[in-house]
């Protein structure tokens, strides 16, 4: 241990890192913290739901100006993210945890590790107080105990006082079941309390002098998801067991044996507990090698044809399957309609956001780490949205990443179209080019003011229309705004039109503009799909 | 609440349904209290029962619930709010397997 640090009291600046580091040890354990969740209820989100406070929390740590940093104004910082962020009660906990650790300092600039343990009591008590029934067996009585514990531990060096409150923590953890019967009936410790001990691990870490964070950490702890394959009834028995090991876990093992007799296969492996569900027609071999691996302590099997049966869903993103492949594709669309249509031409993740929500560089980037291949193209398919997608090109490691230059859906459209996953990259770009360039964008919407484009008159509320985003036709009534632009695009030299209706627009209005347009354009090819589009009553693709 | 089988009725008393829904009330973190739902000014008259804090509408087969709560400074009242109502609801549809209709959260006031 490096000596300079030994003698170092928690100042803001201390303080800072200790908590950052404390979210990094909590976010890389954030699945066993979600499978260990079974109190008060079993919705597996405690690992989340702490995460996000403390997330939230670094946040406003972020944005501390450098002479800010005082340890009163970091305790604000902390206080007011974590109750921000808070989710579920683990959450909820938390903060008010942080917030009377806060009333604890009592204004100190400082905390020796005797101010510290003060500051812990009034942690308690807040905490405590903020409930009627406080359950012990959770975070409360890690909370607790340190308080207590904490006067004994007090000495110079505040590195060894938080280790011992570390160590301490994890005892406490471990006991967790003796006073929750819940706990004791699944075999696991307290998810939030154990939560609770990965803090104070990151705040010891911290101070024996890792002080580098990296709040991008990939979860350990987890023995990888499986792909969860579509129903059907070809397995009749939904089976689920859970194990206690006592041996070490071949996944693969495990993985390829329970595919071989049945599907839906989901296998956890975290913190000493096996977790199995499997669609079967042979649950008795199903629980006969769940047991090589240890304990049984929960099971269940169900006949699915009976009514009671819930089928497990999991959403495809992100859910992290094995293969690796070349191309990834994440679209940026409005619309159920859209969406569905994109995942039908082979879009890996479409992420929900158009003219009047851009999806934040946040969304974009976690889309493209949870896609495992090697290269990634976007498609923002909207102006705003091209600056953000570029931006994430510099926040990923291990992927190439391609932003497409589209700024209409249907250039988007005309893009996925031409793209060819099993040509390279170059002759797919020159491709995409040559596709997005072919395609001329409409646009009619609503205006919402009232404006003077070149020599068309706008009146709020009219249908405007737009082609390649220029404003051309404005009209009270939709149909005639649709065929002035579409007069303006030229479109009775056009091959194909394709036109998109949004939520907002009725079947019936829909299908008198297609046939209209029919009549209208004979030698085109004329489409109409639902796109299911917010603020857009029409998207139209002209080629 | 009722469960009609073929071998006659099941009853599932308000007074039953309002002691499940205590349980996840006291145990929800960041509420210190329940409020005596006399004390507020009511739109609606339709009170099954007068219990302190909750007001539950039971036809028999929809189930409509009003908490009034005493939340605790410094927490996050939607949060805690929202954590209260997946809790009754959770308890509601897991021990008396109902599904109730509305749950409506109400914080009277909150405690310094």
């Amino acid at each position: 241990m490096n000596k300079a640090l030994i003698m170092k009291n928690i100042d803001g600046k201390v303080l800072i890192s200790c908590f950052k580091k404390g979210t990094e040890v909590v976010l890389s354990h954030v699945d066993e913290l979600n499978a260990l969740n079974v109190f008060p209820v079993p919705d597996g989100d405690t690992g989340s739901n702490m995460a996000s406070a403390m997330l939230e929390a670094c946040k406003n740590l972020d944005a501390l100006e450098s002479n800010r940093r005082d340890l009163q104004s970091v305790l604000d910082a902390i206080e007011s993210g974590t109750l921000l962020g808070a989710r579920g009660n683990s959450g909820v906990i938390l903060s008010q945890i942080f917030r009377g650790f806060k009333q604890g300092t009592k204004g100190k600039k400082s905390l020796k590790s005797e101010d510290f343990a003060l500051a812990l009591k009034s942690a308690r008590e807040v905490a405590y107080n903020a409930v009627m029934k406080p359950v012990e067996g959770t975070m409360l009585t890690v909370v607790r105990v340190l308080s207590v514990d904490s006067e004994k531990y007090v000495t110079e060096d505040t590195a060894e006082f938080m280790e011992k409150l570390w160590k301490r923590s994890v005892q406490i953890v471990n006991d967790t079941p003796r006073y929750l019967k819940k706990l004791r009936d699944a075999g696991v410790v307290d998810s939030g309390a154990k939560g609770f001990s990965y803090i104070i691990e990151g705040f010891y870490r911290s101070l024996s002098g890792e002080t580098t964070v990296n709040l991008n950490v990939e979860n350990i702890g987890t023995s990888g998801i499986v792909k969860i394959s579509q129903e059907d009834l070809k397995y009749l028995y939904c089976t689920e067991v859970m194990v206690k090991t006592t041996r070490d876990v071949d996944i693969d093992e495990l993985r390829n044996y329970y595919s071989s007799i049945g599907d839906s296969l989901i296998l956890v492996n975290s913190g000493g507990i096996l977790k199995l569900h499997v669609h079967t027609n042979t649950p008795g071999l199903a629980i006969d090698k769940a047991l090589e691996y240890g304990e049984l302590y929960k099971s269940k099997i169900d006949n699915m044809k009976s009514q009671h049966h819930q089928i497990i869903n999991i959403e495809e993103n992100p859910v992290i399957s094995k293969e690796k492949k070349n191309y990834g594709i994440i679209v940026v669309a409005d619309g159920s309609g859209l969406e569905s249509i994109f995942k039908s031409l082979g879009v890996d993740i479409v992420i929900n956001g158009g003219q009047a929500s851009n999806p934040s560089t946040a969304q974009i980037k976690e889309s493209v780490e949870s896609l495992n291949a090697r290269n990634v193209l976007i498609f923002p398919n909207n102006a705003n949205i091209l600056m953000a997608a570029n931006s994430v090109k510099e926040m990923v490691n291990g992927k190439k990443i391609f932003v497409v230059n589209t700024s209409t859906i249907q250039q988007g459209l005309a893009g996925i179209f031409a793209f060819n996953s099993q040509m390279n990259l170059l002759e797919n770009e020159r491709n995409l080019k040559e596709a997005i360039s072919s395609v001329r964008s409409i646009e009619i919407t609503q205006a919402v003011r009232d404006s003077q484009v070149q020599d068309i008159n706008v009146k709020k509320d009219q249908y405007i229309g737009l082609l390649d985003g220029n404003l051309v036709a404005s009209s009270e009534a939709i149909d005639e705004t649709i065929f002035l632009t579409l007069e303006k695009a030229k479109v009775n030299e056009a091959e194909v039109i394709t036109v998109f209706y949004g939520k907002d627009v009725d079947e019936e209005d829909a299908n008198v503009i297609f046939k209209e347009i029919q009549i209208r354009y004979p030698s085109a090819d004329i489409e109409l799909y639902y796109g299911g589009q917010s603020y857009y009553h029409y998207l139209i693709s002209v080629e | 609440m009722k469960f009609s089988t073929k071998y006659g009725e099941v009853e599932v008393s308000s007074q039953a349904l309002k002691t499940l829904m205590r349980e996840a009330i006291v145990n929800s973190y960041g509420i210190v209290d329940l409020s005596n739902a006399s004390l507020i000014s009511t739109v609606t008259s339709l009170f099954s029962e007068t219990d302190r804090g909750i007001k539950l509408v039971d036809d028999g087969s929809n189930l409509k619930a009003d908490v009034y709560v005493v939340a605790e400074y410094g927490i996050n009242i939607p949060q805690v709010a929202f954590n209260m109502q997946d809790a009754i609801i959770y308890n509601l549809k897991t021990y008396a397997g109902i599904d109730p209709q509305e749950v409506n959260i109400h914080i009277v006031d909150v405690n310094f």
